[in-house]
Formats: structure tokens, sequence, C-alpha cells
């Protein structure tokens, strides 16, 4: 892993098109801006982490669902 | 053109009625093409079916009929992906998870699925300063699997260019 050191509003680049820059830096936290081009999503690891198990659960929940219209009922 | 599916078979489908996502349902990078099967009597639930591989289909559903407070705030750069013309063009979708204890069947309000119907085009969107959860039990029914962890701090968020 690349390690660099930073201040408050310095930035780092990754290829040409996206910043991420220090925005503020508090005792255990530090707020990060991120300015990247619209194809490339940005996401919190555990968020993006928890939706994806979430998608594969749906995906595979499916496969094996019978009588989904029975299950689903009133909607 | 002809689709094979698990599910229903080989099924005749119309180009036009191809759904195309711009970014693929997160974990589901190799499928971007889905189209839309009904479910008998339902007209908020149905199938997305992968056109790219066989065995991936999602239940999705139109979270209003549970929820009608829900509110997805869909950002300018996901209305530039999608070729939106307004906001109100595009249908909100949600996936479903059925599982096998069916009284815990549930549904992700953290990462929509925006669709616009006009240009069948679609995108899974993560709604970052909502605390809607990523399951949301239709049942009621309090999970007895470990939660699913979520951070409780608001106010990131992406600048796009």
């Amino acid at each position: 892993m690349l390690v660099l050191t930073r201040k408050e509003n310095e930035s780092i680049m990754i290829g040409d098109n996206i910043e991420v820059k220090i925005l503020d830096v508090r005792e255990n936290q530090v707020r990060v801006g991120v300015d990247a081009p619209r194809e490339v999503t940005v996401h919190r690891k555990e968020i993006y982490l928890a939706i994806k198990k979430e998608n594969i659960e749906a995906a595979a929940a499916a496969r094996d669902a019978k009588d989904v219209e029975k299950i689903i009922g009133g909607t | 053109m002809k689709v094979e599916t698990l599910r229903f078979g080989v099924v005749e489908l119309a180009e036009k009625d191809v759904i195309e996502f711009t970014q693929p349902i997160l974990g589901f990078a190799d499928c971007t093409r889905f189209f839309r099967v009904e479910i008998a009597e339902k007209e908020s639930v149905f199938w997305l079916q992968s056109v790219d591989k066989p065995e991936v289909a999602f239940i999705v559903m139109n979270p209003l009929q549970v929820l009608p407070d829900y509110e997805v705030r869909i950002v300018e750069s996901d209305v530039a992906d999608l070729h939106l013309e307004d906001e109100k063009e595009a249908e909100v979708l949600t996936l479903v998870v059925v599982p096998k204890d069916t009284a815990q069947v549930r549904t992700n309000l953290k990462a929509p699925i925006v669709f616009n119907p006009r240009l069948k085009l679609a995108k899974q969107v993560v709604l970052h300063e909502s605390d809607y959860p990523i399951r949301y039990y239709l049942h009621g029914v309090p999970p007895k699997e470990e939660e699913v962890q979520e951070p409780t701090d608001a106010g990131s968020h992406a600048e796009r260019k």
C-alpha cells in the first residue's frame, strides 16, 4: 500500500481525474472529499461490502425461491 | 433474441425490452443486461432476469407499496448517467431477499435501483445520506442472524465532476 502524509486541505490525485482531499482532521475522525468522474463509484467500504453481500444473498435466495407471489402477499 | 434462463427456460426477448445497467448491481460485474418478467397478478413485484447469466435473477419490488413515505433523492450525476429528463421520470425499485424462512422476507432500502423506463437504463444507487436499512423486513420480524453493520456518521459524500 502506498502511504502518503497529508495535511488539512491537501489532496491526492489518483490518475488524472480523481481527487481525494483531506477536509477536516479531528481526534479519531477524518473528513475526506472525493471528486471523481461519474463512472467511478465511491462508497464507504463497509457499506459497499454489506450491499454486495445482500445482493449476492438476494440472487441466491431468488434461485431457490418458490411461490414468490404467495410470499410477498399484499403488495 | 433468444435468452436462456434457469427459472423461465428459453425466453424470446425483444431488444427494446433489454434493460441496460450503466453500473452493475454490486457483486454482479458481469451482468449488465436484464429484462423484466412479470409475476402473475402482481404489478409491484416482478423478476429482473439477467440476459448474460441464466442463473442470475432478482426479485424486485416497488418499495412504495410497503413504505409510502420512502424517498429517494436522485443525485445529479445519476440523473445524467441515466439520461433522465426529469427526476420524476425515474422508477425506483428495491431488491427483495426471500430467504427459506419466509417470515424474514426483506428488501434493501439503502441501495435501490433507479430505472429510466423510457430509455431502459438502470443502476443501483447507494443512498449515502439516508438512514434507510439494507435489510428492511417486510413483516417486521426481528433478524436472528448477525446484524449488518452500518456506520452512523453522516455528512460525507462524493462530489462529481
